[in-house]
């Protein structure tokens, strides 16, 4: 009965926006999946290059982090330098776990890399409820050096190398790159990543616009004023950073088990930049612009690399471009290309 | 006849060794509209923080309902039901008026992310509830037109009003409002007048810190006095008139109530 | 003992880098309220435009050294210029300043990167540099080299000259009022964009220098600014935002951490060992050793 009147109600203009942006993500999702299986309806074999597969896999690994890095730097609001701290430690769990204990399957790891990257994550919500601002920016960026540095000197962890070797993880006995059905190797990561992200859509999406969406939104606009609305904010800014940092982890586990190698930059804040980035140029709070905003940082360097070799430019551009490019939409669209705007 | 709701006992907060609020014994019945005056920097704020839990006494007790609520957190005494109002006007600027009516109904649900994933039963429930007690307090305040308005976005009267809705939608039994006429208009303070005269005729009970005289003599049910962090007097509006100490101390010597309205 | 003595003595001259470049981040900071992310830039400019001037034109270190330190001043101001005066007209400098800056820094650090190479240059030899001995204790010298006490000299000379700046002039006693209050400030009458923009230009000025100390201690490259604009932020925040003092001593202090956990713990932990600190002072003491507190009206 209650569905009823819950589908009788009226749709809001910003919902119907809103609705715009879900079926706009389908499409993008479509796409792909139309990209997985072209090869299957041609008869003379690859249409798409084995290499543009790989970009996508790659760029939905990031889109995961980016929802991820959403949730904390997005719906909380505080900004975080650090969040290849969970990237990393989801990478190198599954990538130890699976390496020295034969009896740990890559699934069982995400979830144990999901349960470090949560305690882990507990200090930066603590120093949060301390600091605020600029000083977290330099706070949760010297924290994730500082694991950087220890994964360098540790020699468990392989040290500047880091670990390799990690196998692909296995569905029901079948390795994921080796699933008769699927014409490449890439195809078994492209369908899962698929659905992970489209699950944290509907995950984000959901509770955003629920009461613990709403308490998150409270506290990043007034902080006092949502105290005074009964809303725990120790609790939701832990919440925020909890949840964020499980997702991220998640990214780095399928980082770990596609390119079977885990790295100490993996820590760096050079990564971390790059995620906090990816969300900035999509769109804060806006989960299709994470989703593209990831895309188009791991798209728009393998392109302008082809470029480059093309011209035969002596130096890699993309940097200075994606710089330029910050500093743009900083000052043309500070809400992001798919953000809503902001008085 | 009348019964206390909210009574402190000496409550008192020291910054650093200046005594903010000092030894206040402060009482309020149910219905009743208590205005609390004084010149700027007299506690006036630091009392309402302090009753809210926002910030902790050094010293004293604050009893709601009977119970003793000193030390709570800011979130289980709005829980218990006291809300309030700021001062400088505190919305979540980027919202609608209706979500930020939506988010003070936090304290009276209890839906967790699970639910939201699933939309459970719970969820659907507890989002109409919100949706009519959001009618609700906008009608209460007349802002009922300006639903999906921006906060920011709307007139500076408007947005006090708000204040007082978002505060209205926790459900308290008390409400606290720091100058609520700051800023207004003739014609918005008569409107402000009806509200909290309406407030008080529907069982909520007010406290209200204002400077505009007209306000406070017109509707306050009784008003205390603050000076330098202590209540230096307490009584009708028609006592308060004629208190020499407040006289001095509040207006200055030589000068009259009437004049500051 | 000797040995630990002369490990903090090997510390101070890169305090000393680190302190200038600290103030250049607090200065900028209290003033624009920005973390002024593209610091790190212009204190590998300046240590560029050092290497250019020593190499190429043969001239001697404290010309180089204040000619560096006029580009550096350059090219803050035009950071200034083309990356936050359009946002301060816009006012969104506060929501969207540090990603700007962010961007900034890193377009920099590759054109850098793109026009330099990433090959790392080496300076002239400004200098005969020999070790010096201070003192000895049980036999053991305890010795500086030259080339730190020059730089410890350089570093030294450049507070004073600003500490008078700030306590004699009245731009200086601006800005200490401006990174207490700029909104009040400008009330008073000041022109804040004048101060804005000098107060990046000294930022740039020290930030060069910063550069080219170091550059003359260890090699140049494009991508020295990342860790050492982070070690001059961590250096101020250890300090105490705000604090000129504060800063040189925060440097000083974080200089010897580093020398002492190279030489006791590992050289792999020397770069980390300044964020440790940096996190610890947030979380103990946010105000740092000498800043002040700031806290929010309810």
């Amino acid at each position: 009965m209650k569905k009823i009147h819950i589908s009788l109600r009226k749709p809001q203009a910003g919902e119907l926006k809103a609705n715009r942006k879900v079926i706009a993500v389908c499409v993008v999702l479509a796409a792909m999946l139309f990209i997985c299986f072209l090869d299957d309806f041609t008869p003379s074999g690859r249409v798409i290059p084995n290499y543009f597969k790989y970009v996508i896999v790659v760029s939905l690994i990031y889109s995961v982090a980016s929802l991820g890095i959403n949730f904390y730097s997005g719906y909380q609001g505080d900004t975080s330098l650090g969040h290849a701290v969970f990237f990393g430690t989801g990478a190198y769990v599954t990538a130890y776990l699976t390496t020295q204990f034969s009896g740990i399957n890559f699934w069982a790891s995400i979830l144990i890399g999901m349960a470090f990257s949560a305690v882990l994550s507990l200090p930066v919500a603590w120093a949060g409820s301390r600091v605020k601002g600029s000083f977290m920016v330099v706070i949760t960026y010297g924290y994730c050096e500082i694991f950087r540095y220890l994964a360098i000197n540790s020699n468990t962890l392989g040290g500047t190398a880091g670990m390799a070797g990690i196998p692909s993880p296995k569905i029901f006995g079948v390795r994921i790159t080796k699933i008769p059905w699927l014409p490449s190797n890439k195809d078994g990561f492209i369908l899962i990543l698929m659905a992970i992200v489209g699950f944290l859509a509907l995950f984000t999406y959901r509770i955003v616009n629920s009461r613990v969406g709403y308490a998150l939104a409270a506290v990043r606009e007034d902080e006092i004023a949502a105290y005074a609305m009964g809303v725990n904010v120790k609790a939701y800014k832990r919440l925020a950073i909890i949840t964020s940092a499980v997702i991220t982890s998640v990214a780095g586990s399928f980082y770990a088990g596609f390119t079977n190698v885990a790295d100490p930059s993996l820590f760096g804040a050079t990564l971390s930049i790059t995620i906090f980035t990816m969300l900035v140029i999509g769109g804060r709070r806006s989960i299709s612009g994470a989703i593209l905003g990831a895309f188009i940082v791991v798209i728009c360097p393998e392109l302008l690399r082809y470029v480059q070799d093309l011209i035969g430019l002596p130096f890699d551009p993309w940097y200075i471009l994606y710089g330029l490019m910050l500093v743009i939409i900083m000052r043309f669209k500070p809400e992001g290309l798919l953000g809503t705007k902001e008085s | 006849m009348s019964e206390v709701l909210l009574s402190t006992q000496n409550l008192s907060k020291s910054f650093g060794g200046i005594m903010a609020n000092k030894d206040i014994n402060f009482h309020i019945n149910r219905g009743e509209i208590v205005a609390i005056i004084g010149p700027n920097g007299s506690g006036k704020t630091t009392f309402y923080n302090l009753l809210t839990g926002i910030t902790r006494c050094s010293g004293g007790t604050i009893t709601f309902e009977g119970k003793n609520i000193t030390g709570k957190k800011p979130q289980e005494i709005t829980k218990l039901g006291i809300s309030r109002t700021f001062q400088n006007i505190r919305l979540f600027g980027t919202l609608s008026v209706a979500q930020n009516i939506e988010i003070a109904r936090h304290c009276r649900t209890s839906s967790t992310m699970w639910d939201a994933l699933w939309h459970t039963k719970k969820y659907g429930t507890e989002k109409e509830e919100n949706a009519e007690a959001v009618e609700r307090c906008m009608e209460y305040v007349g802002i009922a037109d300006k639903k999906d308005w921006k906060a920011t976005n709307l007139p500076y009267g408007m947005q006090r009003k708000l204040e007082i809705a978002r505060a209205l939608a926790t459900d308290p039994k008390l409400i606290l409002l720091d100058e609520p006429a700051a800023g207004m208009n003739p014609k918005e303070k008569e409107e402000l007048m009806d509200i909290i005269r309406k407030l008080s005729s529907d069982g909520y009970s007010v406290i209200l810190i204002e400077h505009a005289m007209r306000v406070v003599m017109n509707i306050a049910d009784r008003i205390s006095v603050f000076n330098y962090g202590e209540k230096i007097a307490d009584g009708l509006p028609t006592e308060i008139r004629e208190n020499p100490v407040v006289i001095q101390a509040y207006l200055g010597k030589g000068a009259s109530a009437d004049g500051n309205a | 003992m000797a040995v630990f003595l002369q490990q903090v003595v090997n510390g101070l001259a890169q305090g000393g880098i680190y302190a200038l470049i600290a103030i250049g981040w607090t200065t900028v900071f209290g003033i624009v309220g920005v973390m002024n992310w593209t610091h790190g830039e212009v204190y590998m400019l300046g240590a560029y435009v050092g290497f250019f001037l020593t190499t190429y034109s043969g001239m001697g270190m404290v010309p180089a050294l204040l000619l560096s330190m006029g580009a550096g001043a350059i090219i803050a101001v035009l950071i200034d210029q083309f990356g936050y005066v359009p946002l301060r007209k816009r006012g969104t400098l506060a929501r969207s300043g540090f990603i700007t800056a962010l961007g900034l820094s890193t377009f920099l650090r590759y054109s850098a990167n793109a026009a330099f190479s990433a090959d790392p240059r080496v300076y002239p030899a400004l200098m005969e540099y020999h070790p010096i001995t201070l003192f000895s204790i049980g036999g053991t010298a305890v010795t500086i080299n030259s080339l730190h006490l020059i730089i410890l000299i350089g570093t030294f000379i450049i507070m004073v000259v600003l500490q008078l700046f700030f306590t004699r002039t009245i731009i200086g006693k601006a800005m200490l009022a401006g990174s207490q209050d700029m909104k009040t400030l400008a009330l008073m009458g000041a022109d804040s964009e004048k101060l804005i923009k000098i107060t990046f230009a000294i930022s740039g000025a020290l930030g060069a220098a910063a550069g080219f100390f170091m550059g003359m201690l260890y090699t140049i490259y494009p991508t020295m600014g990342a860790l050492a604009g982070l070690k001059g932020w961590a250096c101020a925040i250890l300090g105490g935002i705000g604090s000129i003092s504060g800063s040189l001593v925060g440097g000083v202090l974080i200089g010897i951490a580093e020398a002492l956990t190279s030489g006791f713990v590992s050289t792999g932990y020397k770069d980390a060992i300044s964020f440790v600190i940096m996190i610890l002072v947030l979380l103990i003491k946010p105000t740092g050793l000498m800043g002040y507190k700031f806290e929010e009206k309810v």
